[in-house]
């Protein structure tokens, strides 16, 4: 069983979107010295790419087991992320200039295992094909296969809270991206090599009167977009994911 | 790496998960928690809708056709023709019905459109609950609650009334959040009707054959994966021959659960707890986790849904020894101000 071809068409439009509006976030962020989650953005632009090509194999251009290596390290680098996250501000921390909660990170680390699960899942010829996935053998499990559901399952739910529990903080994160400048002197802390400041978030030393040293610099870049993103492929991953049952 | 405002600083470490469940919510915030799960649940309803059968002619002709079966004559004639029109352009149709439900979800989670979601939700949620389920078996005797009738869509509907987001007085507060909107005594009327009915339906018609709740469980086991197969038939088995005690035993537990919402604040929430243990019994047997494994599910069925209601009725201890307190000291007497 599988999805009809056009639908498989629009998803790959929309991830491609995902992708190139991740890369512009990346660029951006560096010739504007924003602040922004590179980790986050690069995923994004990897699970856009990796996605439009599983929708449309034409589209994915890869080697074959490469995604899964690539996966399988984004998977190790958010389950890292989730642990320091954890370490420093506990289960329920957060800051206020944070963007992110220890949920977000966890969210990318089902995204990767369930990218590997769908690639693993996966029968071997429509890997890296010429099938769109209008003929992708993914779904229509039955017997035996259908025992190892469960797993898929689990991940569909999890995408699907996480695109509603974005949407939710979209609010939160519009209030990110007005935030005061930070002060000329505190480039640091958010801008290139901020790794190991002692520190003080930007928006504490907004809030503590720091002058400003540009109208911009020192503000979250469009936390909105990267939420958008992040909406679009837990939706976009939880049809593939369905597409499994 | 610009990762930039990762916060190094340690001061803002704050306590464990633990305290975060411990503490006080507001009846605003659960309101708002039982909205987005509300809305979690529309988004994997939109998506289910995805799957490719849906697409096809067959979900006009076989899924939507047959529901007219049984049921009063102009009901049946609205239920074939929607069958017919949506057979002739499945695709379209069902990418609409899809998009809907994805937008129901995402509107209701998103702030500033939330009124205009629950509101749209609950138009659609009759209209699916006339069109895709027949009123839920309702009127052909097909109706039991342990198989998910009279159809989780009509929950979705009751959902966004009890959750509706209506501001309260300064001061004000009500004994529990489905009471927040309508008021405590539409609140527990409407309870009332849906656990009262499905009391009624556990024995009504073949439900309380001897062999009736024993078929309805070992029916579930075609299709579903062997793990869920064997819950179904391990499940189906002991109760081979015993349907009519059985039904009867349901029906008492499930006309508690309806009464239960008037009894005094204290045992109000053993009864809510009996009704999540019933919804996810239903949920896990009777509707094998709304058959999602299986292929061809439209949505989680009616177990969840019950789920979120029982907490839109919970009390809130502390609130309710607030109460005691302010009436023993001169206030309005509990009980009235509870409106048992």
């Amino acid at each position: 069983m599988s999805g009809p071809s056009w639908l498989a068409d629009v998803f790959a439009a929309i991830m491609l979107a995902v992708a190139v509006a991740s890369f512009g976030r990346l660029v951006l962020a560096r010739r504007w010295s924003r602040p922004t989650h590179v980790d986050i953005d690069l995923f994004h632009l990897v699970m856009g790419v990796a996605m439009a090509g599983m929708f449309v194999s034409d589209l994915n251009g890869i080697p074959e087991g490469l995604w899964e290596v690539v996966f399988s390290l984004g998977a190790a680098w958010f389950i890292w992320r989730c642990y320091d996250f954890v370490t420093r501000h506990g289960l329920s921390g957060h800051d206020e200039d944070h963007v992110h909660h220890v949920s977000h990170f966890f969210t990318h680390v089902v995204m990767a295992l369930a990218m590997l699960d769908m690639y693993f899942a996966m029968p071997a010829p429509t890997m890296g094909g010429g099938m769109s996935m209008g003929g992708m053998a993914m779904g229509g499990a039955s017997g035996t296969t259908a025992d190892f559901l469960f797993l898929p399952m689990l991940f569909f739910f999890a995408l699907c809270g996480s695109a509603i529990w974005e949407l939710n903080d979209l609010d939160r994160l519009r209030r990110l991206g007005v935030v005061r400048p930070v002060s000329a002197v505190e480039p640091a802390l958010v801008g290139v090599g901020a790794e190991g400041a002692t520190a003080i978030p930007a928006a504490v030393v907004a809030a503590e009167g720091g002058a400003a040293a540009s109208p911009t610099k020192g503000r979250w870049l469009a936390p909105r977009v990267e939420a958008a993103a992040h909406i679009a492929m837990c939706v976009a991953m939880g049809y593939m994911l369905v597409l499994m049952f | 790496m610009t990762d930039l405002a990762y916060p190094v600083h340690r001061s803002h470490r704050t306590a464990p998960i633990g305290d975060v469940l411990r503490r006080t919510w507001s009846q605003v915030e659960v309101r708002r928690a039982l909205q987005l799960l509300l809305a979690a649940i529309w988004l994997i309803d939109g998506v289910l809708q995805l799957q490719a059968v849906f697409f096809t002619k067959s979900f006009g002709t076989q899924m939507i056709a047959p529901m007219s079966a049984g049921v009063p004559g102009f009901l049946g004639h609205s239920i074939t023709w929607s069958g017919a029109h949506i057979a002739s352009d499945a695709q379209l149709a069902n990418a609409v019905f899809a998009a809907i439900q994805i937008l129901l979800g995402l509107g209701i989670a998103w702030r500033p459109t939330l009124r205009w979601t629950l509101l749209a939700s609950i138009a659609w949620s009759i209209g699916v609950w006339w069109i895709g389920e027949g009123l839920g078996g309702v009127t052909n005797g097909g109706a039991d609650p342990v198989n998910g009738a009279p159809g989780a869509v009509i929950l979705y509907a009751l959902l966004a009334v009890l959750l509706w987001p209506r501001e309260q007085e300064a001061g004000s507060t009500s004994p529990f959040v489905a009471a927040m909107a309508i008021g405590a005594s539409w609140a527990r009327a409407l309870w009332l009707v849906l656990w009262g009915s499905f009391a009624y339906f556990a024995v009504a018609g073949t439900n309380s054959a001897s062999q009736g709740l024993h078929d309805l469980i070992a029916g579930e086991a075609d299709g579903e994966p062997g793990w869920i197969a064997w819950l179904d038939r391990n499940a189906a088995s002991p109760i081979s021959h015993d349907g009519l005690t059985i039904s009867i035993v349901l029906a008492v537990l499930l006309a508690i659960v309806a009464l239960g919402v008037y009894l005094p604040a204290r045992y109000v929430n053993p009864t809510l707890v009996l009704a999540i243990v019933l919804s996810l019994a239903f949920w896990v047997i009777g509707e094998n986790f709304g058959a999602l494994l299986a292929g061809g599910a439209t949505d989680v069925n009616s177990g969840p849904l019950l789920v979120l209601l029982a907490v839109a009725y919970w009390r809130d201890q502390r609130q309710s020894a607030t109460t005691s307190r302010s009436s023993a000291s001169g206030g309005e007497p509990t009980l009235l101000a509870e409106g048992v």
